[in-house]
């Protein structure tokens, strides 16, 4: 019961090896490199040390453009996913035969492969035999070009994303609701308490670790946003780079420009970002828990 | 006064299962989008208005788009690498999970906050090392890339850690004073009592490993050990306008899921909300 | 097989969870370890089983020190206060675990399971599940898997604390039973004086790590080492009084307790167990505060001087708030305790 030895270290051993390999070295690895000025993979050589990489990340205006268009996505698909999410696991949570079909039905995007269903979506969104735009012709809407002008590219993103991130939202709040004690609301309803109160004054309260959890899980995954961008704009990132985000900007570097050392700080730029949000993001919503 | 509820709960109902089956609908359009469009001919796809099913359903589609790449070869890679990945993945999370919860051993703490500090990195971070050292490795266009920076993963560990944290202390005790060894208890106790949760941790990694784009689109240059998804995208490039065929091939990759999916749900969704839930 | 502690010590930081624990059990002895929450009473069992290592100390088995032999090799049989039974695993292959891992061969291990089931009258569930059993019949698995491996020594952790108050009894009459078959040295917790009084050859009752008495039952009841003891056992709980003791006459608060003792005058803390009480018409004169039944004793509440006391009485007797009765207390049923709470004698 007390005694400690060493072998437990064995039983770690092999998930050890694979960390340090592919994760602990790599993140060492990636931090000095986004210091080595035109670094490059064959030789090991590079020809200075310094912030070289970062100015030519902040002098870039495509990385600028990234971080903004990556900021717009996260705006607009987060909190929207998250609204949305709640009021429908509220609606099929209160279905009391039909919640395991609901609830089948709209998890289903989560297990699908972006790639794949990306593709489908850049089928529904073609400006001429799309879905979308016969669905919006019935409304005696003019057909958008969606996919091919820059100021549509990312309303499409958008409405591609959140269409994917609700399925995970939904489930981790429906489980969240089945928690909460029966006792609560009928104590509101010996009350007499309007349901829209129950909703704001129990269910949304007893929700809020979900929310959060899902909010910062939703959003580094927004920030990190390539597989729905590459699908639905074929490779590209958008009409005239429209819907570049940050990863896709740091794939470009790495992979077409063979510019590793820029890449490796812009991963270290999205990293810093992802960390100082999502502390942030704990500390807003930790006081919005306490003075609940 | 009471008829005036009584309307109100009906409308607020019907509004209810109005929304519900509006959201269903939605969330299911593009699969379902997917598999008439991938039945339809190649005139049926640009007819506006479109129409929801095709006329004749042409299931030589299918046929069509599975010879018009080596798709039989893309299956079973990602066959492979799926299968490969999922056993490694098992075998390192039931012995660090029990190392974890059971075992006693120096700096324990520590290695665990580690562990779960490498949750927070991105993987964009560390892609481009991982590259270099596939290459310096010449790993470069071999299974091998693909399965093994994936075989543990810190977050399974975490998860199963949790569960595995729920049987009691006192059975480990007492197998203890039964002469039990550790690994005998991890593989007859453990194991068969967690059954449940290490299957949905297969289950939720057949999948990430199945739908897997980016690192196999690094690692792998020839068409023999290209995955669906590569795959499928490159098909996208090369069949062009063939809508249809693009859309059977879409079928291609999602279907085994949603089938592993519809069957085995339970195990996925108990699988996803565990790990958001504070337990 | 007999026992022996010698100045068995477990420290946890600063605490003595047990501190110099001395105790002597012979072969074949049923013994409770009695004490509240945090007395060491399971760090002691967990360290004879050795789970836990001693700071200090050594552990005897017969004339064997087995302070360092790991549990697996002292041959002890341990059942666990929620007994620990393997849920997916039928209640035969539970109780051959043991001897499977000590190599035995599946049909032998069987049959001696099937021995063990029979004396714990568990014989007829072999083939469920732990989680099919009540709460009872699982604890008797529990034991029988202890037991199968045929240990020199039968430890127990609160066996009874799970179980409801009316199955409390009949499985204390059945570790009992077994025990008395199998002739089995054995040591079990409890923190329940009635439990560790009903079947106990001996108790041993602890307070914050230290041994404060080790007496059989009734002995120890009658004749508490001090007033920690004295208040521990017994339900409905002892009367603590303040007497003065003035030539030879015990008195409290003025109302004469009795004449004629040999003790030095002075003021005492002394003890009265409500059933020491009998009524006598020439005894004090109290007055009933308040009673309550419980079917077949009467508890009268009332005061001795200005302390409130309960006399414990038959219930025939026919009493009503306000009533006046007159007491006197069985001789030698006074505690008087001394400075330090230890027993100065009975009178």
């Amino acid at each position: 019961m007390d005694k400690k030895s060493f072998k437990g270290y064995l039983y770690l051993l092999p998930s050890i090896i694979i960390m340090i390999c592919f994760t602990l070295y790599p993140l060492v690895r990636a931090i000095i490199m986004s210091f080595l000025g035109n670094y490059s993979i064959i030789n090991d050589g590079y020809t200075s040390i310094g912030f070289e990489n970062y100015q030519a990340l902040f002098s870039d205006p495509d990385f600028g453009k990234s971080l903004m268009n990556t900021a717009i996505y996260v705006i607009c698909v987060v909190p929207a996913s998250i609204i949305l999410s709640l009021l429908f696991a509220v609606l099929i949570n209160s279905c009391k035969k039909l919640k395991a079909l609901f609830q089948t039905i709209y998890f289903l995007p989560y297990v699908t492969s972006v790639i794949a269903i990306g593709i489908v979506w850049r089928w529904m969104f073609n400006s001429n035999y799309g879905l979308i735009n016969y669905v919006l012709s019935i409304f005696g809407i003019e057909p958008i070009q969606w996919l091919n002008l820059p100021e549509y590219a990312m309303p499409a993103l958008i409405i591609f994303a959140i269409w994917k991130s609700m399925a995970f939202n939904i489930l981790i709040f429906l489980a969240g609701l089945q928690t909460i004690p029966e006792d609560l609301y009928r104590a509101a309803r010996i009350d007499s308490t309007p349901r829209f109160r129950v909703f704001t004054r129990i269910t949304v309260p007893s929700l809020a670790p979900m929310i959060v959890y899902s909010s910062v899980i939703g959003m580094i995954g927004a920030f990190k946003v390539y597989n729905e961008v590459f699908s639905l704009f074929q490779g590209k990132a958008g009409p005239a780079n429209s819907a570049m985000t940050i990863v896709y900007y740091i794939y470009d570097k790495f992979y077409n420009s063979y510019k590793y050392g820029v890449a490796a700080a812009g991963s270290v730029v999205l990293f810093l970002i992802i960390l100082a949000l999502t502390q942030i993001q704990l500390r807003v919503t930790g006081g919005r828990k306490g003075k609940n | 006064m009471k008829n005036n509820r009584k309307v109100v709960n009906i409308i607020a109902e019907v509004l209810k299962y109005v929304i519900l089956v509006a959201g269903s609908v939605f969330t299911i359009l593009p699969f379902i989008w997917m598999i008439s469009s991938s039945l339809k001919t190649p005139a049926e796809l640009v007819q506006v208005p479109p129409a929801l099913f095709p006329e004749v359903p042409q299931w030589l589609n299918y046929k069509s788009a599975w010879e018009a790449a080596p798709f039989a070869r893309y299956l079973v890679n990602t066959i492979i690498v799926t299968i490969c990945t999922t056993a490694g993945v098992l075998v390192t999370t039931v012995l660090s999970a029990f190392a974890f919860s059971r075992l006693n051993f120096p700096g324990k703490k520590t290695v665990f906050s580690l562990f779960l500090a490498t949750l927070m990195i991105p993987g964009e971070m560390l892609i481009i090392t991982n590259y270099e050292t596939i290459i310096k490795l010449k790993w470069i266009d071999s299974y091998r890339a693909m399965i093994v920076p994936w075989i543990s993963s810190a977050f399974y560990i975490y998860l199963l850690t949790r569960f595995f944290m729920q049987v009691p202390e006192s059975l480990y005790l007492a197998a203890k004073v039964d002469k039990c060894s550790d690994f005998k208890y991890m593989i007859k106790i453990m194991v068969p009592m967690n059954k449940q949760a290490i299957f949905s941790i297969a289950i939720l990694n057949i999948i990430s490993s199945w739908n897997a784009f980016l690192w196999p689109l690094l690692v792998t240059n020839s068409q023999e050990m290209r995955v669906l998804s590569n795959g499928l995208v490159r098909f996208q490039t090369e069949a062009g306008s063939s809508t249809e065929l693009i859309m059977a091939a879409s079928c291609i990759l999602v279907m085994p899921i949603i089938i592993i999916y519809l069957f085995l749900r339970k195990y996925i969704i108990e699988g996803v909300t565990r790990s958001g839930l504070k337990g | 097989m007999d026992i022996r502690i010698e100045n068995l010590t477990k420290t946890y930081g600063n605490l003595n969870a047990v501190d110099h624990m001395n105790l002597s059990i012979k072969d074949g002895e049923l013994v409770g370890l009695l004490g509240p929450s945090g007395c060491g009473k399971s760090t002691t069992l967990f360290m004879l089983s050795g789970l836990t290592t001693p700071t200090e100390g050594k552990i005897y088995f017969g004339d064997k020190d087995v302070t360092s032999i790991p549990p697996e090799d002292r041959e002890i049989g341990l059942v666990f206060q929620n007994y620990a039974l393997y849920p997916h695993m039928t209640v035969e292959d539970n109780i051959t675990f043991p001897l499977i891992n000590r190599g035995m061969k599946k049909a032998q291990a069987r049959e001696e399971a099937f021995e063990i089931a029979k004396v714990v009258k568990i014989d007829e569930y072999m083939k469920r599940r732990p989680s099919e059993l009540s709460g009872g019949q699982q604890q008797r698995v529990a034991i029988a898997r202890a037991l199968v491996k045929k240990p020199q020594v039968l430890l127990l952790d609160e066996p009874l604390s799970n179980l409801d108050a009316k199955l409390r009894v009949a499985t204390r009459e059945e570790i009992r039973r077994i025990q008395q078959e199998v002739k089995i040295t054995t040591i079990f917790v409890t923190h329940d004086q009635e439990e560790a009084m009903s079947i106990s050859d001996r108790i041993a009752v602890m307070k914050t790590g230290v041994l404060q008495q080790y007496e059989v039952p009734q002995t120890m009841y009658l004749n508490p080492a001090n007033s920690f003891v004295a208040n521990f056992l017994g339900m409905p709980e002892i009367n603590n009084i303040e007497i003065d003791v003035k030539d030879g006459v015990i008195t409290a608060d003025g109302i004469v307790l009795r004449k004629g003792v040999s003790l030095a005058d002075g003021h005492y803390k002394a003890g009265i167990r409500p059933e020491s009480f009998f009524v006598d018409d020439n005894g004090a004169s109290l007055e009933v505060d308040n009673i309550r039944m419980t079917g077949r004793d009467l508890l009268i509440f009332t005061k001795l001087g200005n302390t409130n006391v309960r006399v414990l009485v038959h219930s025939y007797m026919q009493v009503a708030v306000g009533d006046k009765f007159g007491v006197s207390v069985r001789d030698g049923h006074i505690l008087v305790f001394d400075d330090n709470e230890m027993l100065l004698g009975r009178f």
